[in-house]
């Protein structure tokens, strides 16, 4: 028997067999090893007809660079990427990035942020996560990647992983908008609307200008029947550019940007949200771009009257107009700066043309009725503030207007609404709250007045004219309430309104003995005495309070203070005064019985 | 017994109607056996001609529908025209014959068209979204019109609902099992808009019930996503959301919301959804465009804009598909195009960049059978088509397509208002 007959595998064919393949195998790993490895190229040189001729300089010289081989390479390729990416040429610098990532070093956590901005924009979020995941590896403390990994794993259903990402962002900045607004969409996507008020509520203290926020609770309050509010919160947020956190590896490709579209949305974009730094050098770019087009113009118009240059602002406009640029943008802007430079009667021609050419454009409207605000022609204000209301009822500066005028006519009841709308779609005003408490205190109804003062109250500086207002009319209010209440037999609420008077009116003596006269009622008499204190220290000459005083002191007991103050009293008694006179005496000798306090 | 016999009859012959009537309008592309054609996709694959009017001035086509509207077997074309605000019935009188008509009176910016036997008298009526206007507006133009249909092709307007935000879709379907046509109806609106499905009390009552208040609503059509034996509602929420809701109903009535996709691009310009079963599995799979241009100051294509499939894995799950690339692209339909038994995916441009004469208005993503898609231009123009619309107009097992002309911006030297595609010979 062979060997090869037990163990067939070591059979001479067998073996045979065995060593062809095994030969067959080396030559293939030999193969691989030898064969050139297909490197990442860059992407074939191309003419994009859509971008300007600065694009192709610009790319030529970028490319040359990258082009170039040594320890710079990596990095002019990255240039290059930015150049792609920055003017929507996604494929393009998406094979530039390739090129990077397989050089020394790789890719670095703002080349994988720009990878996670380019599969964003094309939808691919489960590329935009993984490569987000590769930045907050290297950068964990990088928001705008946070952010946007959250809104990608909400956006592709992953619900309990959103909730935790979103969570992780609180953890980096408590109250951060976006992510409240993310975990307030999980909270009615599952169905808990009272948790996502609850944040949207609590967000909107802290961050009033949270417009995402308001929006999305004015959805669930109009779901929920408060139509009042939900519309109010509706309109103050389109009233207001929505302010996401700054994001300083995106900004950056702006800075290679030639899309004269995309330039101009983005020079809007921060310039609405007063972001005049990051502005400027885009307009900068549009003035080459574009030298005479209208966008062009009518930002160099904004500009300038942003810089208090309204002359040249006005310039820049008539000539944004002259080129085809849109009149509803555009003539609202120019009325302003025209006004600024005193030039009325021009803004009013300018005005009147463009909005009878359009009477259903609100822009064209506002711009109107401001001229002619600024004329002081109530009698043409008034229509015109009237029919934009009717469109739009919750414009701050429109309804404030319109109140103005009806107020100042003596219609104070018809300024009413105006300055409720205000009160309701912009808590923190405080002149519509003010006009409006002065109303109710006015009606008698100081309740109202007080709803309206109390959350503004310390709204404004210390110590300025417009706090020491409302604390005024707030003192008042509790005033005029505790007077009512104590009317009405409520004391104990009469008494607590009437201390409050006296907190924000220490001065006043008719709130001080209003408090005294409560706590007396009350049987409260410390603090009776206190506030009786206070009247004597402001009129140290009235024996009235000082006999008030003694006998608070002697009801609480203090027979000797209250003997110090009525001789006290006696002591400042006028000529004349014979019945008081009188009466202090009888306390002064212990005539004293329960009638006498009565 | 002759009682008896009689209401046999008369559930016999309502039978027969609506089968037939559901023979009628589910003549779905997506599953009839369509022919080979002649050769391989592209631009010689179809031959265009006009139908219907001619254009007067620049047309505004929204949306078609391909419904034999007067069932006499020859299917027809509904036209939503939004420069006249009218509803035409391009009707084919005569195999290949098409005659134009108006039908009803005036809708204010028409914007979508289905049709239902909303009133249950055997006869399709014409289900209408009005948007009011067009451009964007945050007026509360919009409203949903059904054109009543009399039996003998004479149609009167039915307001159902106005004075809110305005309405991108309309379609009908038996949301709680109570045998009436509720409507699911999308607002777009601009900054406020909403979804909501109306209730069909009877005698034209409807009662509405909000189901998102999102602005931005395409498209929602009715289907059983999870397979529960309820409808469901598959949601295009374009404007800022660019998400794609499902809102899963128990057949009771209510819903529960759920994002399935959306795009974290603000700017991603959804623009159309529809429903097939593109894989086979039995599933129906969710299709949808990003391609709307209308924000732009100068309107245009983006280059992230395509078409795309959620693939529905059941239980509710879906799984996101990039088809292809196609800028500006609008209107996806699944249909087997070449004859090759997949389902293949033709969808139109209505924001390329018209200036280039290279800009493709119509392609195919032709589908390999394993659910990979190869672009096939199908043609370069004419230009501006915002909506197509897939069927077998002549009963002769090859699929025809039917375009809407939206000419919205410069320039209109290739311009259309409705064009039928035959197949090549």
């Amino acid at each position: 028997m062979l060997f090869s007959d037990t163990f067939p595998m070591f059979s001479g064919r067998a073996v045979f067999a065995r060593g062809r393949t095994g030969l067959a195998l080396l030559l293939l790993a030999i193969g691989v090893a030898c064969s050139p490895v297909e490197r990442p190229r860059l992407p074939p040189v191309a003419h994009y007809g859509k971008l300007p001729p600065q694009f192709a300089q610009a790319l030529e010289k970028a490319r040359q660079a990258a082009d170039q081989t040594g320890p710079t390479a990596p990095e002019a390729v990255r240039r290059l990427a930015r150049l792609y990416h920055a003017n929507g040429l996604l494929a393009e610098a998406k094979a530039c990035y390739r090129v990077v990532a397989a050089e020394q070093g790789g890719l670095s956590a703002q080349d994988h942020y720009c990878l996670a901005d380019i599969a964003h924009q094309g939808s691919d979020l489960a590329t935009a996560q993984a490569e987000l995941d590769a930045v907050l590896k290297a950068e964990p403390s990088y928001l705008p990647a946070h952010l946007l990994r959250a809104a990608a794993l909400f956006k592709s259903g992953q619900e309990d992983a959103a909730s935790a990402a979103y969570a992780a962002i609180l953890q980096l900045e408590s109250n951060q908008p976006d992510a409240v607004v993310g975990l307030a969409r999980l909270d009615l996507q599952q169905g808990r609307d009272d948790a996502a008020v609850a944040r949207l509520e609590k967000l909107l203290v802290v961050h009033p200008d949270a417009v995402a926020g308001a929006a999305l609770l004015a959805k669930i309050l109009e779901r929920r029947g408060d139509a009042g509010r939900a519309v109010a919160l509706t309109q103050w947020s389109q009233q207001k550019p929505g302010l996401p956190p700054a994001d300083p590896w995106l900004d950056a490709l702006m800075a290679d940007c030639y899309d004269v579209q995309r330039l101009s949305l983005t020079f809007e974009e921060y310039f609405k949200q007063g972001r005049m730094e990051a502005a400027t050098p885009l307009l900068d770019r549009l003035a080459v771009l574009d030298p005479t087009g209208p966008i062009t113009k009518m930002f160099a118009g904004v500009s300038h009257a942003k810089a208090l240059e309204h002359i040249t602002a006005v310039r820049e406009y008539y000539a944004a107009l002259g080129q085809g640029g849109d009149p509803e943008k555009i003539c609202p802007y120019l009325v302003q700066s025209l006004l600024a430079i005193g030039n009325v009667a021009e803004a009013e021609s300018v005005a009147a043309g463009y909005y009878h050419k359009a009477s259903d454009s609100i822009p064209l409207a506002k711009a109107y009725a401001d001229v002619v605000l600024r004329l002081g022609d109530n009698q043409r204000a008034r229509p015109l503030l009237e029919k934009i209301l009717a469109k739009e009822p919750y414009l701050q500066a429109q309804n404030m207007s319109l109140a103005r005028i009806h107020w100042d006519s003596g219609d104070r009841a018809a300024a009413v609404p105006c300055l409720q709308r205000v009160a309701l779609a912009f808590p923190h005003d405080v002149a519509s709250r003010a006009l409006l408490a002065e109303y109710y205190l006015g009606q008698a109804d100081p309740f109202a007045a007080i709803k309206l003062l109390e959350p503004v109250s310390d709204a404004a500086p210390a110590g300025s004219p417009v706090r020491d207002n409302l604390r005024a009319l707030l003192g008042t209010g509790y005033l005029q309430a505790a007077g009512i209440n104590a009317e009405k037999g409520k004391l104990e609420e009469a008494a607590e309104q009437a201390a409050k008077a006296v907190d924000l009116r220490p001065r006043d003596l008719d709130a001080c003995a209003l408090q005294a006269d409560l706590c007396v009622r009350l049987k409260r008499f410390q603090p009776a005495a206190e506030a009786l204190a206070r009247m004597a220290a402001l009129q140290p000459g009235n024996p009235t309070i000082h006999l008030s005083w003694g006998d608070v002191l002697y009801q609480g007991g203090d027979a000797a203070q209250a003997n110090r103050q009525w001789q006290q009293a006696m002591q400042s008694v006028p000529p004349g005064a014979d019945e008081l006179r009188q009466a202090l005496r009888d306390r002064l000798e212990g005539k004293i019985t329960p009638a006498t306090f009565q | 017994m002759k009682k008896r016999l009689i209401v046999i009859g008369v559930a016999l012959v309502a039978a027969v109607a609506v089968v037939f009537l559901r023979w009628s309008r589910d003549a779905s592309p997506a599953t009839a056996a369509a022919t080979k054609l002649a050769g391989p996709l592209g631009p010689d694959s179809f031959v265009p001609r006009a139908i219907g009017q001619p254009p007067n001035g620049n047309s505004l086509i929204t949306d078609l529908l391909v419904v034999d509207l007067d069932q006499d077997g020859l299917k027809d074309v509904l036209i939503c025209d939004a420069a006249q605000n009218r509803v035409c019935w391009v009707r084919q009188v005569r195999l290949r014959e098409f005659v134009e008509q108006e039908i009803g009176d005036t809708v204010a910016g028409p914007a979508h068209v289905e049709v239902a036997d909303l009133n249950g008298d055997g006869h399709l009526d014409v289900l209408v979204a009005s948007m009011g206007v067009i451009p964007p507006s945050n007026v509360k133009s919009g409203a949903v019109v059904v054109l009543v249909n009399d039996g003998g092709n004479r149609f009167t307007n039915r307001v159902l609902l106005k004075e809110v935000a305005r309405v991108t879709y309309v379609a009908a379907a038996d949301f709680n099992h109570d045998r009436r046509l509720d409507l699911v109806v999308g607002q777009f609106g601009y900054i406020e808009g909403e979804l909501r499905w109306m209730e069909n009390r009877g005698d034209w009552q409807f009662e509405s019930h909000q189901l998102l208040d999102l602005p931005g609503t395409i498209h929602a059509p009715a289907v059983d996503l999870n397979g529960d034996g309820h409808l469901d509602i598959a949601a295009l929420v374009a404007q800022d959301a660019e998400e794609v809701h499902a809102f899963f109903g128990d057949g009771a009535g209510s819903f529960r919301d759920r994002v399935l996709y959306g795009s974290t691009n603000k700017d991603y310009g959804s623009s159309g959804l529809s429903i097939a079963d593109l894989n086979r599995d039995g599933r129906p799979d969710i299709l949808y465009t990003n391609g709307d241009g209308f924000d732009y100051a100068t309107p245009g294509s983006r280059p992230w804009h395509g078409v795309q499939w959620l693939e529905n894995n059941g239980g509710g799950k879906f799984t996101f598909h990039r088809i292809g690339d196609f800028p500006g692209c609008y209107s996806p339909v699944a249909v087997d195009l070449d004859g090759d038994g997949d389902l293949d995916v033709v969808a139109s441009s209505g924001f390329n960049d018209w200036a280039d004469p290279r800009a493709v208005s119509l392609t195919c993503f032709e589908n390999d059978g394993a659910n990979h898609f190869t672009p096939r231009i199908l043609a370069h123009e004419p230009t501006h088509l915002i909506v197509v619309k897939a069927a077998d107009l002549f009963n002769d097992g090859r699929i025809e397509l039917v375009t809407g002309g939206f000419l919205f911006y410069p320039p209109f030297d290739r311009a259309s208002r409705v064009t039928l595609w035959e197949p090549h010979q």
